[in-house]
């Protein structure tokens, strides 16, 4: 052990990590296992189980190594001058290998263009626009362009010609004569009334005003009371504290 | 012990939704249980609990120092009690068999009046829960208690670290004169208490230890934090303590004659 020119807790930390780093690897293998055995899927409990798992893993290795971080930076791997290199050529590559396996570089590769292509990574990219996106920007300026004169349009066709009428299509339809206003008087003398009140009020103050012509609203008739059957807590249901205080004394008396 | 918890209302139509939310919260599934819960008042005048349980009901120190505690607390105010048996929908209901409560383990359950907090939506009151192996019901009686009512609870429930997430609704059984009723009615026939059926939802932290104010508050505190959390899905109330307050009123006391 001397030779490696590790103190013990320097050891440990490595040993640590191996441990740490064999614990993930089996706990990978088992959920792979599972996905490929069970039939069908595994529920989502085990799966969501699995990921607590894999990501308590990754946690502690994570941990170790920010921890040693300096230790790793410095260490080198070399094999013990008696360890047989001609004959175990391969599994000394193999250990010794710094690179990722060509499958495993592939699988990285993938991982990270999913993550380049994730939307809110490709808007911070600012200044790399391709010409794809530029056509999808245009496409889209085209939509809302379309969209804001079709709404201008109608809006200046609001403000000439409708804005100063008090109702609505149907109510035309029906005739304008017929439409209840709730109101006694006429309701076309209104404005003419307002306009009288507004002169009066510059000229007199606030004093007379609404002395004259009390605006007598005429209700049709009250509302009916609920029926007795159909009371707000049989749709509703008893209220919270109703619940809680009969859940705490049994019952709501005594 | 303290328990410290928040309330909202869930309704029937959100039940499944907010079981798929908090499992995900909680990475578990909820674990139902139903209760059968008979409710126990003592005196008016308040006696605490003269009749200590014999021996052999509550072997362990732990529970006969809880005992005492809760005699302490019965001499100052009488309370109504809660016995709570755990029952099952698949056995208990709709059978022609009777639970016999004085044999089977039941938990007494005693909280005071919840602490004034004034616009806080939790709510904060002392509790002791004293696990019986058998015969809780004769040893009640024997202590001036008697039986007035008992409810249905069902329940779902979560953990995620020291916090109980809890979904429950009660149901009524059917009145029978002054004692248990023989017969559970089966599950299906038993009448919701709200008939919306909406559920109970309680966000609940327990605080071991009594007379500690810097663990309540920070206890307190803690809760406030999933508060924030839980209050985007769950609309908390708050719920003015006498709600649930368990105490009976003293009898009236009769000018010149004194206490008797």
């Amino acid at each position: 052990m001397s030779s490696l020119g590790l103190s013990p807790e320097e050891l440990k930390a490595v040993e640590q990590t191996r441990q740490r780093l064999s614990q993930l690897s089996s706990s990978l293998n088992s959920l792979k296992n599972d996905v490929f055995i069970s039939n069908p899927l595994p529920n989502l409990d085990s799966l969501q189980a699995s990921a607590d798992i894999l990501n308590h893993n990754v946690h502690a290795i994570l941990e170790i190594l920010a921890q040693n971080n300096t230790l790793f930076g410095r260490v080198a791997v070399h094999p013990s001058t008696n360890f047989p290199g001609r004959t175990q050529e391969n599994i000394l590559l193999q250990l010794l290998r710094k690179k990722p396996e060509p499958d495993v570089e592939a699988a990285m590769d993938e991982g990270r263009n999913t993550l380049a292509s994730m939307p809110w990574l490709g808007q911070t990219r600012s200044g790399t626009t391709t010409n794809q996106e530029k056509d999808k920007e245009n496409a889209f300026e085209d939509i809302w362009g379309t969209t804001r004169n079709s709404c201008q349009v109608r809006i200046a066709e609001y403000v000439m010609n409708e804005e100063s009428d008090s109702f609505t299509t149907e109510e035309h339809e029906f005739g304008i004569e017929h439409v209840r206003t709730g109101l006694q008087r006429s309701f076309d003398d209104e404005y003419e009334d307002d306009d009288d009140d507004m002169e009066e009020d510059e000229a007199d103050g606030a004093a007379t005003r609404g002395n004259s012509d009390p605006d007598l609203m005429i209700i049709d008739r009250p509302p009916p009371p609920p029926a007795p059957a159909v009371s707000t807590q049989e749709i509703d249901g008893a209220t919270l504290e109703t619940v809680m205080r009969l859940a705490t004394r049994g019952r709501l008396t005594g | 012990m303290h328990e410290l918890f928040l309330t909202a209302s869930v309704k029937q139509g959100d039940f499944d939704t907010s079981c798929a939310i908090l499992q995900g919260l909680s990475w578990m599934t909820a674990r139902r249980t139903i209760s059968r819960i008979l409710f126990f008042a003592g005196q008016p005048q308040a006696k605490g609990l003269p009749n200590t349980p014999p021996p052999g009901v509550l072997p362990r120190q732990q529970e006969k120092q809880l005992w005492v505690e809760l005699s302490k607390q019965l001499l100052r105010s009488s309370y109504i009690l809660q016995a709570t048996y755990e029952v099952a929908p698949e056995t208990d209901f709709g059978k022609e068999s009777t639970m016999d409560f004085n044999r089977l383990p039941a938990t007494l359950r005693w909280t005071d009046l919840p602490d004034p907090l004034r616009d806080s939506p939790i709510t904060s009151r002392k509790k002791i829960e004293v696990p019986f192996p058998h015969k809780l019901p004769v040893i009640m009686m024997a202590n001036g208690h008697t039986y007035t009512n008992e409810l249905i609870q069902e329940s779902y429930s979560f953990n995620r670290g020291d916090l109980e997430i809890v979904l429950s609704r009660y149901y009524h059984l059917p009145e029978s004169q002054g004692r248990p009723i023989a017969h559970l009615p089966a599950w299906n026939d038993l009448r919701p208490v709200d008939s919306a059926q909406k559920w109970v939802l309680n966000v609940k932290l327990n605080v071991a230890e009594d007379g500690q104010p810097e663990k309540l508050a920070k206890a307190n505190e803690e809760l406030m934090r999933n508060k924030a959390e839980f209050e985007k899905l769950f609309d908390f109330k708050v719920v003015d303590r006498r709600v649930f307050d368990t105490r009976i009123a003293p009898p009236p006391v009769v000018p010149g004659r004194g206490p008797s």
